[in-house]
């Protein structure tokens, strides 16, 4: 099922601090990661995840390195502890957006 | 790493074309391109041809001027606008109070001073904007002529120009006249800091400390040589909060510190300089030396009493002490507007100030952060050193009021004050991968 795109928008950044959280990766790595651990559902248009990246970057919450691995010039991320921070408002947040969203559903009786 | 598909180039070329600061197009290339490939050839293991798999790739990737726009908003160039509105309405209020100046002094010495603070200005933002648009890492290469340079001007300079007020801190020739002491205060610090930042920081130890205190005391011991104990003073101030913050080394910061301060007074109470301690004593005792140096601290307080909240207005003439009024810029300021403007330029002096330390931590390259310490520094102890002496209750000493005050010094300002707006400037544009790319080694699975 597809899930629409400005739901995917507002939890990408999420999404993406989280899997910097566990290890430095490169774009298309993330891409990758993000695609297998969702099963599919985010399938977003890989050109628009750089601009995010790039802002979280100069926000401070992530840094780059290049690294050279099998003759590729990978730019690797990395979380900061500022975006730990991010992370964690961002997480808190979404809990309370789902708790909030499932008390109107469950009312409504989705089963 | 060329970019192999031609279909592939043609995308990386239409995201570039709109991009305008050329310096990031290469990161932008090497980092999407090498994405893109990787998705081909995960593609071709699938069974793909070459030219299915860049047409999935590109597919993929997505329409390549709306990447290119987003990429476009966020490595821009930028203008503090704050800050550059601030240093236009400095300059005004400089003009301004030059121009009461010149109007209303008695000496017909001063009369060009009003023209000459307009060259000054002009002179000044020119460099500023120069400083601005010229890209501030490349400075780094010439760290060491500029730092060799400046220490030969200091050295010749006693020998070749004549000695005013007792020091030859001026080098003139062809009409021009060079401050010399001020170019040293401002720019060598920030060559020895270009010269060992990073030696400090990756190999902290006895030999970069020593390179450290070796580079900071030969421009030392030139400017002693020519007596210029103020910028002298400054000079050792920013070397010291400079290699504070480059080694973060507290301890050994504050113990340099001490013998830094004891040295200095040592060679205060053995040279001839005696005499400079007086200035410092007389702020205790202002009563009992009625026209000595206490003169004008005592000028200074009697005229912030007069004043009161409005001022004196403008029909005054500035005669006696009045006529120096043109290096103390917030007395002239409160003598004619009152308390009221002089409050009023304290809070926008504060802001401005303010406004430069917020830049530190939207700069990420190192260098760059090592320029705004510095600048921030060396403006914001001057700006409290005169507005300590526009209260006339600190010894008066040759500091100038940075953008306000009369002079040449003026030139350095803005010149300055161009360098950090440049750093700003470039602030999402620079690519850290230099530095990044040789401090990790380790491979992530």
């Amino acid at each position: 099922m597809n899930v629409n795109k400005q739901m995917i928008k507002g939890s990408t950044e999420t999404l993406i601090l989280t899997l910097l959280q566990n290890q430095p990766l490169y774009g298309y790595e993330l891409i990758k990661e993000l695609h297998r651990q969702s099963e599919g559902v985010f399938n977003l248009k890989e050109g628009t995840l750089y601009p995010i990246l790039h802002a979280m970057e100069i926000e401070g919450w992530v840094e780059s390195y290049w690294m050279e691995v099998e003759g590729r010039k990978r730019k690797y991320y990395s979380i900061r502890d500022k975006g730990v921070e991010a992370l964690q408002h961002k997480k808190n947040e979404w809990l309370l957006f789902r708790r909030a969203v499932d008390r109107v559903l469950g009312e409504g009786g989705l089963t | 790493m060329t970019d192999h598909h031609d279909k592939i180039k043609r995308y990386l070329d239409e995201m570039c074309s709109q991009v305008k600061a050329r310096e990031v197009h290469t990161d932008l290339r090497d980092e999407l391109g090498n994405h893109m490939r990787e998705m081909m050839l995960d593609k071709e293991h699938e069974g793909l041809s070459q030219e299915e798999a860049a047409a999935y790739a590109i597919e993929q990737m997505g329409d390549a001027s709306a990447v290119g726009k987003s990429m476009h908003r966020l490595h821009r160039h930028r203008m503090h606008w704050g800050l550059l509105c601030g240093l236009i309405s400095l300059a005004i209020v400089s003009l301004f109070l030059m121009w009461i100046f010149t109007t209303n002094v008695t000496d017909d010495r001063f009369q060009n001073f009003y023209n000459i603070q307009v060259v000054y200005t002009i002179i000044g933002m020119m460099l500023m904007s120069f400083f601005m648009f010229f890209d501030y890492r490349k400075w780094r290469r010439a760290a060491w002529w500029i730092y060799i340079l400046l220490n030969l001007m200091l050295w010749i300079n006693p020998m070749i120009s004549p000695r005013i007020n007792g020091t030859n801190r001026f080098m003139t020739g062809y009409g021009f006249v060079l401050d010399l002491t001020t170019a040293a205060m401002w720019v060598l610090p920030l060559a020895i800091g270009a010269i060992l930042m990073n030696k400090l920081r990756s190999n902290f130890g006895a030999q970069t400390i020593l390179s450290y205190i070796a580079m900071v005391a030969v421009p030392a011991a030139l400017l002693f040589q020519i007596s210029d104990w103020v910028r002298l003073v400054m000079f050792g101030i920013i070397s010291l909060v400079l290699f504070g913050w480059i080694t973060r080394k507290w301890l050994y910061t504050a113990i340099a510190t001490v013998i830094t301060a004891c040295i200095g007074l040592l060679l205060l109470l053995t040279t001839d300089s005696y005499h400079r301690l007086e200035r410092f004593s007389v702020v205790f005792n202002l009563e009992d030396d009625p026209m000595g140096d206490g003169y004008f601290n005592r000028s200074i307080m009697g005229i912030l009493q007069s004043a009161g909240w409005w001022g004196n207005g403008l029909d005054i003439a500035f005669d006696r002490f009045k006529t120096s009024y043109f290096d103390y810029p917030g007395v002239l300021l409160i003598d004619v507007f009152g308390w009221a403007a002089g409050i009023g330029l304290l809070v926008a002096i504060i802001w401005f100030v303010a406004s430069m330390v917020k830049t530190l931590p939207r700069i990420r390259d190192d260098f760059g952060r090592m320029i705004i310490v510095i600048i921030t520094f060396m403006f914001a102890l001057q700006i409290i050193y005169s507005l300590a002496m526009t209260t006339g209750r600190v010894p008066i000493l040759s500091v100038v009021f940075p953008f306000i005050g009369y002079g040449n010094h003026l030139i350095f300002d803005y010149a300055m004050m161009g360098l950090l707006l440049g750093v700003y400037r470039r602030k999402d544009i620079v690519s850290l991968r230099n530095e990044k790319s040789k401090q990790t080694a380790t491979p992530t699975q």
